[in-house]
């Protein structure tokens, strides 16, 4: 919990507040969700996510049913690989969002296992299965803002929001001639969110202003992956992979309740009313479109010690009246050196562009996403035994955007987020 | 109550996601591709067997032992098994692995066949002992089955090594990379090392292999080296007029034969005036066919 001391009283804070109010009473507050802006909000794998994940022309590993399933008729034998126990820390902070000085800040911490995959021989070519978690975010804000003006006496928010993505499937790969394979992975896909957000003002008069929202999804559906590596010339490798979630089924419960407080003027129209606390239910089975995603990868095996590896990844936009994505391209590049045969180093350089336009300062532009471009490096420590492999490493992710965190306003904040995971991995041999 | 949801919707998958993957450790094994470029340093160190791997490779044999003898029941002759022992243990002495102890049994079976297991353990049956008219031939037969061990064909079909016991394998098992199914896998390769000896066989090159192999170390030993295609016609023509005891393990005689002829007149072993022991064989193998 963070307590706010700044106190401004200015003609204009006032305004502001009073604005605030009054658009919460009316539609209450929009809430900012993070990981929908961006495709790379986890990094898979501990070889990959090493790499930076730049990964899908590499992938000759169990995570390869993940990156590009092509890629795992390369395995070096039969094995299982688990990236276990990878803990993700993220700070989200917008500033003045309650005019200047008073930051929100939302915080995440997850500890999750986000890979678990096993490769077989079968047939003429590889099976494979794999549990992906490539997305999962806890977010919490507790904040309380006292004398915001001379009028409000404390502002209290109090936010969580879980949102998870779950993918699990088969994969299957073959070598069609020495340098080309193909491979395929279907992958079932499921998308969990719960979020609740609980405001209130308390005026100096005595008067309240109180809303609660409480919002689940639950979103199953799947994802084919279809993966291609090419091996043009000795050493070089080219990957290629296609993908798109297909939703199935889709369900939203909105539960919104509010109470008005007596010194705002409410129109009959308004959901929220002096003295009266309001309740409804909403339910939404629109299912959502997802975009269209192509990666590209080269890596350059240099030698036994020393490989490189680059990516792009493009992903389509989306037409949408209420929930609109606009094209991304993002580039990650990596590097894996061994010390020894026992000990390697990989380091790894990502974007993770956002999928949401730039925010406009048009005065009528209101409940835009905001838009944070990240930058991010990774680093790992790889140990080797004879059968299992084990892997500590980070990444650190940063970056600065626009958010427009009030409904019904057009101000925009200042945003930056920060996210840093560190993860533990084993590979062992079977 | 969501949350309840939640996490019962997370132990339902993780109880699919682990039957699915232990379904797939189940799968008949294959060779798959490589390219060459793509192994890192951290496999020298794989390639290199270690004592525990030879110690891992004896306990496995013994596991495949017992299930053989599970299978086919033992004879129960003790001059005939120390006989056939002797034989064996002479030309283990001429083998390229003298670091394991190789044991020798017969099994009471008309099916004519004979069986190793990985670490030493060699059985052959009564069927193909009756086939048999001298002891170069048995010899021949034993030196073939003491080749597929030398060679590791079952071990590096399996890849059967030691359990890594090192700190950093031990972090990995609570970690779950290897879990407590260790068990159950152990059980299921040695399911596929028994299903490889009963009814899948060999995979051709390694059949190849263990007659090239053996037919050395029967000249080796100095026994008579045309032993063994001898025997192996004899049974090609026995085995046209008695076809259910043909094994169906092994790959067509035809082209055993005529790779051990190759190797005969590349090396000139037809030229080796060395004995038979027809007499000493059919003072201890007095089964008829």
């Amino acid at each position: 919990m963070l307590l706010t001391q700044n106190r401004t009283t200015t003609a204009h804070r006032i305004i502001f507040i009073a604005g605030i109010a009054l658009l919460f009473a009316t539609s209450l507050a929009t809430t900012a969700i993070a990981d929908e802006y961006h495709y790379r909000n986890s990094l898979i794998g501990d070889r990959a996510a090493g790499l930076g994940s730049a990964y899908t022309a590499v992938s000759d590993d169990p995570s390869g049913l993940f990156y590009n399933p092509a890629g795992i008729v390369y395995a070096s034998g039969a094995n299982m690989s688990a990236s276990m126990n990878s803990y993700q820390q993220t700070t989200l902070t917008y500033e003045d969002v309650l005019g200047n000085q008073y930051d929100w800040s939302r915080n995440s911490s997850t500890l999750l296992p986000n890979f678990f995959g096993i490769i077989q021989p079968l047939d003429k070519g590889i099976f494979g299965f794999s549990y992906a978690v490539p997305n999962s975010i806890k977010e919490d804000q507790d904040q309380i803002f006292p004398n915001i003006t001379a009028s409000i006496d404390r502002f209290i928010i109090n936010f969580n929001n879980e949102d998870t993505t779950y993918n699990f499937g088969p994969s299957y790969a073959i070598e069609i001639n020495d340098k080309l394979s193909l491979g395929a992975t279907l992958y079932m896909h499921i998308r969990q969110q719960q979020r609740t957000s609980n405001i209130l003002l308390e005026y100096g008069s005595g008067a309240r202003f109180w809303s609660n929202e409480y919002y689940e999804l639950e979103e199953t559906g799947f994802k084919p992956v279809l993966g291609l590596m090419w091996t043009p010339k000795e050493r070089i490798s080219i990957g290629a992979t296609l993908s798109q979630i297909n939703i199935t089924d889709s369900e939203t419960t909105r539960h919104e309740t509010c109470e008005g407080a007596s010194t705002i003027v409410y129109d009959a129209s308004s959901f929220c009313q002096s003295s009266q606390i309001k309740h409804r239910v909403r339910i939404d089975t629109t299912k959502s479109d997802q975009p269209l995603n192509l990666n590209i990868g080269v890596a350059y095996f240099h030698s036994k010690d020393l490989m490189l590896s680059g990516d792009i990844s493009y992903y389509s936009s989306i037409d949408s009246t209420t929930d609109p994505k606009e094209s991304v391209i993002n580039l990650a590049i990596g590097a894996e050196y061994y010390i020894n045969p026992r000990m390697v180093l990989r380091g790894g350089f990502y974007t993770d562009m956002a999928n949401t336009p730039d925010l406009t300062t048009n005065v009528t532009a209101y409940n835009q996403s905001e838009h944070i471009d990240l930058y991010g490096i990774s680093a790992s420590l790889g140990h080797f035994t004879r059968s299992s492999s084990l892997s500590f490493g980070l990444s650190y992710a940063m970056g600065t955007g626009k958010a427009q965190m009030i409904s019904g306003d057009s101000t925009l904040q200042d945003a930056t987020l920060e996210s840093l995971t560190i993860y533990i991995s084993a590979s062992n041999s079977i | 109550m969501n949350r309840i949801r939640a996490m019962d919707s997370l132990i339902s998958l993780k109880n699919v996601v682990i039957t699915l993957a232990l379904t797939a450790l189940t799968l008949p094994l294959v060779s798959h591709a490589e390219q060459s470029f793509r192994t890192r340093a951290h496999i020298d160190q794989q390639l290199t067997a270690s004592t525990d791997d030879i110690k891992a490779e004896i306990n496995f044999g013994r596991n495949i032992a017992a299930r053989i003898l599970g299978r086919l029941p033992l004879l129960k002759d003790e001059k005939l098994t120390r006989y056939v022992n002797l034989v064996g243990k002479s030309l283990a002495l001429h083998s390229a692995r003298t670091e394991i102890d190789y044991y020798f049994a017969i099994l009471d079976s008309s099916h004519v066949n004979a069986y190793s297991a990985p670490g030493g353990y060699i059985f052959i049956t009564t069927g193909a002992l009756m086939q048999m008219e001298d002891e170069a031939e048995l010899a021949a037969v034993l030196a073939h089955e003491i080749a597929h061990i030398t060679e590791k064909h079952i071990v590096n079909t399996l890849k059967i090594k030691a359990n890594d016991n090192s700190t950093t394998a031990g972090i990995g098992q609570i970690l779950g990379a290897s879990t407590n199914t260790t068990k159950a896998i152990f059980t299921q390769v040695v399911d596929k090392a028994i299903n490889i000896l009963f009814e899948q066989g060999y995979q051709h090159q390694d059949e190849i292999s263990a007659d090239s192999v053996g037919l050395e170390l029967l000249a080796t030993t100095g026994y008579d080296p045309m032993a063994l295609p001898r025997y192996l016609s004899r049974l090609q023509n026995n085995l046209r007029e008695h076809p259910d005891n043909a094994s169906s393990t092994h790959p067509p005689t035809q082209a055993r034969l005529t790779n051990l002829t190759a190797i005969i007149e590349a090396d000139q072993l037809h030229t080796l005036a060395l004995p038979k022991a027809t007499d000493r064989f059919k003072h201890y193998v007095t089964y008829t066919k």
